[in-house]
């Protein structure tokens, strides 16, 4: 049980279909948190909380109407129902939300988190790694939190499903310093499953030395070029690019409304031949976007979005499914009950091709390489999009030359999907924080290394 | 529940804390309620309404601070009290983390709670005159994107050991607004904001159509060749630049070795005719709030004065560690969250000439309307990278629409360099409660280096 009973659940989907919805769901979530702050050597701060919420959302003629409380009494929630339902028929005149809920004079409960001794332990070993790295390496921030989250979702249509899951994500920030200068490297994995796992993918050590890294490396950096020009995108990380270039505008909420650079070309080329991509909640296991079943409860899957370069599938939630006439593809996530499920991503990438990566920079003249992304935007509209390199190289002669300050590239996504001309073998996925309609939500991003014929350098060097 | 009642409850939590062996104890109750309506296609496509009740208690025993949060509230004050010591035990002992010694009493009228009795239909009304006004304004405005009201209200409590007991209720109410335009099938998209501290005091229709236009003005954009030359940043362009540097003003981050900003007070750090303000108390400014997440008194703070560095942004943390007064700048972004450095209303001033003197004897130069990668900036350093949309100056006026160009600089050299400011200052409204907003004027770079494609 998570705040309420099946039955209760399926109660106020009965009253909410009684009073006029054509579709009902309830939502129910309780969390628990353990966040960290380590620096100058020491746990600075230390903080811990519980959380549960429900949310109620009715559906009408396609048109929503969605209401959240942390309140698990269920007079509560019938009238809360009630007054969804009045807002739902627009006769209804103008209607006040009336939510008074206070929990502060319920009986009290218990079950408070306790503090784990490991997060503490692995924070002080990222920081003795990062800083012996380098003399030069002067400060190192460690924010590492562990939440546990349990989800409760049934609707109208006779779903229920629940999920346990983890999220546990460690931020490792070293600053290092030469003379004037003082560089910031950051490394941010995260991974779904609880601490003690996420340490055997990502053990202290090795986040420690890809932090120190990152800063140490911008020390000797030189300016960026400016122009257009090739661009090798390393593997992992690199995966944001797909993420922006293609797979946002994809998302079927987007696309409903008629508001998405690939409306209407399904069944068309929208990329290289030599480029697939996937989105997978259930196969690539832990990255972040991992999950039986979404926050809508229809399960995960994996599903090909763009095969050999075709475009087979938009991602989809129930609302956009519905209105796309589109299969529904298990990708319904919110942030946390307080938000209304969007198409969102799982973990997404471009499948492994055939070319060993050396052979992808030998292969191209000048240009330039980005091992280390740190993240993108997209406008899903018109299909303009950026993605920031945060180790970068340039690429002279086939071979490497010396790193690049970091910088960003900018380019439109169909031109630049029809321009990926190599494709590697060495598929990576990594983590990543998507944001989009004011809700944060971790994925999985990846890819193997890749070249792009031609996107526009945001340097400085003229 | 009345008010008496729970000031009670939350007293009992603060006694219980102080008996378990705490030297300090704080709680911080805070009730949010949250109404949105979206529009699409003059369809109320989403009518959303929440209440969220968070609860947080923070405990200092011999300097040492845990931090222990619930929600909803109804935890026993024993099991709350017993846990936050427990947390607190595990953190390093700190004398600056002693809370603000803050013993007022304060409890304000409620400003303007029309949030909660501002019907959804009145608040849905507004949103679909906002539609119809972008959708009417020109026939090359194929749809909107997202047309969105939100409104707020947000009742905070703080009671500590000290006898201190605030208590403050705020509303605000924002409407963003995207339109899409359409260049024989290629589209692009135009985004405006208007807000109030009163739910809907605004005009919806004049944000419908500064959204229409500014979709207009960039319609069949294309790259260009790279240049060097001066750029006009619009309100919310320079508003997103100046956000980057907004922690280079921590004080805390200054102490750290985290800000260039470091051991530069009275020194030029921007032209003379730049002056930066942060100020939480700004009647009527979209972060406005009488006191900040622990309590403290909002206030103005001139950062930069006509270029010279003055001051920095304090926490009680930072405060302490320097034994000065705290600024009014600590933020919680919800009961979840610490109290942590923040800016308030942050911005640059303005200066006094219409914006279109900034281009109007320009030959050549670029006017920009859109940053794409601001939030990738390195808020350390200070450089930027980021793409941009919107239009070439040409002979003193504002010529073709341009994409797909990047300028890469360094906002602190930036500082240094801007030859105009336009009269027109603008904030960049959030959305939802207890985040920074920050503004600009147009404001115009001598010159820079634009990337982009021959």
């Amino acid at each position: 049980m998570v705040c309420l009973t099946r039955a209760d659940m399926l109660r106020l989907l009965d009253y909410a279909c009684s009073l006029g919805a054509d579709f009902a769901e309830v939502f129910c979530q309780r969390q628990s948190e353990t966040c960290l702050s380590y620096e100058s050597s020491r746990v600075e701060r230390l903080l811990a909380g519980v959380e549960s919420g429900i949310s109620i959302r009715l559906v009408r003629n396609g048109d929503t109407v969605f209401a959240t409380t942390n309140s698990s009494d269920l007079d509560v929630l019938l009238d809360l129902v009630r007054q969804a339902a009045g807002v739902m028929h627009s006769s209804s005149g103008n209607a006040v939300a009336r939510l008074e809920n206070s929990a502060l004079c319920n009986e009290p409960r218990d079950g408070l988190p306790i503090v784990a001794n490991l997060i503490m332990r692995v924070a002080s070993g990222i920081d003795e790694t990062a800083r012996s790295a380098s003399p030069r390496v002067t400060q190192v921030r460690i924010v590492a939190s562990e939440m546990t989250r349990k989800i409760m979702v049934a609707n109208s249509e006779g779903t229920f499903a629940q999920d346990d899951r983890h999220l546990t994500t460690v931020s490792a920030m070293v600053i290092a310093v030469r003379d004037q200068q003082r560089e910031l490297g950051v490394y941010s994995p995260g991974r779904a499953c609880p601490l003690d796992e996420f340490l055997t993918r990502h053990p202290p050590d090795q986040i420690g030395q890809s932090a120190a890294h990152l800063s140490l490396i911008q020390l000797d950096a030189v300016p960026a070029p400016i122009g257009a020009m090739p661009v090798v995108v390393g593997n992992g990380k690199g995966g944001a690019l797909i993420h922006e270039a293609c797979v946002h505008p994809l998302e079927g909420d987007f696309v409903g409304r008629d508001n998405s650079v690939y409306r209407g070309q399904l069944g068309e080329m929208i990329a290289a031949a030599g480029v697939t991509v996937i989105d997978d909640s259930v196969g690539v296991s832990d990255y972040p976007g991992t999950y039986r079943f979404d926050d809508e409860g229809s399960p995960g899957q994996a599903t090909t979005l763009v095969d050999r370069g075709r475009l087979c599938s938009y991602v989809t939630d129930r609302v956009s499914a519905a209105r796309l006439k589109h299969p529904l593809t298990g990708n319904a996530r919110r942030q946390s009950y307080e938000h209304l499920p969007l198409p969102r991503m799982s973990n997404t990438f471009i499948a492994a091709g055939e070319l060993d990566p050396e052979e992808i920079i030998a292969a191209t003249r000048s240009g330039l390489y980005a091992r280390q992304v740190s993240g993108g935007e997209v406008n899903q509209i018109t299909g303009e999009f950026v993605f920031r390199i945060s180790e970068g190289y340039l690429i002279e002669n086939g071979k490497l030359g010396p790193p690049i300050r970091p910088t960003t590239l900018v380019g439109c996504g169909p031109n630049v999907l029809l321009d990926i001309d190599m494709v590697g073998c060495d598929l990576e996925l990594a983590s990543a924080q998507c944001g989009k309609g004011n809700q944060l939500v971790t994925v999985g991003v990846g890819q193997p290394t890749i070249r792009i014929r031609e996107m526009v350098v945001g340097g400085t060097r003229a | 529940m009345e008010p008496e009642r729970r000031r009670e409850l939350l007293n009992s939590i603060v006694d219980h804390v102080m008996r378990l062996g705490a030297d300090e104890a704080e709680v911080f109750l805070v009730r949010t309620w949250m109404h949105q309506v979206r529009i699409f296609n003059r369809q109320l496509e989403v009518v959303r309404g929440s209440m969220t009740e968070g609860l947080a208690v923070r405990a200092n025993v011999q300097d040492r601070q845990g931090h222990l949060y619930v929600s909803p509230a109804g935890i026993s004050a024993r099991s709350l009290a017993k846990a936050v010591i427990s947390l607190a035990r595990h953190t390093v002992s700190d004398r600056a983390r002693r809370l603000p010694r803050l013993t007022d009493v304060v409890h304000l009228p409620e400003l303007n709670c029309r949030a909660r009795s501002t019907g959804l239909r009145d608040k849905a009304d507004f949103a679909q005159r906002a539609e119809a006004a972008a959708l009417a304004h020109s026939p090359l405005i194929v749809g909107t994107e997202d047309v969105e009201y939100v409104d707020y209200d947000q009742e905070t409590v703080i009671i500590n050991s000290h006898g201190a007991f605030l208590c403050q209720d705020l509303s605000f109410s924002v409407l963003g607004v995207t339109v899409v335009s359409d260049e024989d099938g290629t589209m692009q998209s135009g985004t405006s904001y208007g807000y109030s501290p009163v739910p809907g005091d605004f005009n919806p229709e004049q944000v419908g159509i500064d959204a229409a236009e500014r979709a207009l003005r960039i319609r069949g954009a294309r790259p260009r060749p790279s240049a060097q030359v001066p750029v006009v940043f619009d309100p919310f362009t320079a508003a997103g630049l100046i956000r980057i540097i907004a922690g280079s003003f921590d004080a805390d981050a200054v102490m750290r070795g985290r800000s260039r900003l470091q051991g530069r007070v009275s020194e030029q750090v921007a032209g003379s005719n730049v002056t930066i303000v942060d100020q939480g108390n700004l009647q009527g400014a979209p972060a406005f709030s009488v006191f900040d997440g622990e309590g403290v008194m909002t206030g103005r703070t001139v950062l930069v004065g006509t270029g010279i560095l003055q001051d920095y942004l304090r926490t009680a943390y930072a405060a302490n560690c320097d034994g000065l007064t705290p600024t009014g700048n600590a933020r919680r972004r919800s009961f979840r969250a610490l109290p942590e450095f923040g800016p308030t209303n942050f911005y640059l001033e303005p200066g006094q000439v219409h914006p279109q003197h900034l281009y109007n004897n320009l030959t050549e130069g670029l006017y920009a309307q859109e940053l794409q990668g601001l939030h990738l900036a390195n808020r350390v350093s200070g450089d930027f990278s980021v793409g941009v949309t919107g239009q070439w100056i040409r002979n003193g006026e504002l010529a073709e629409p341009v994409r797909g160009i990047t300028v890469a600089a360094n906002v602190f050299d930036l500082l240094l360099d801007i030859d105009q400011l336009g009269n027109d200052l603008r904030f960049v409204p959030q959305i939802g409660p207890n985040r920074a907003s920050f503004g600009s004027p147009s404001i115009r770079v001598r010159s820079m280096v634009v990337s982009g494609k021959d």
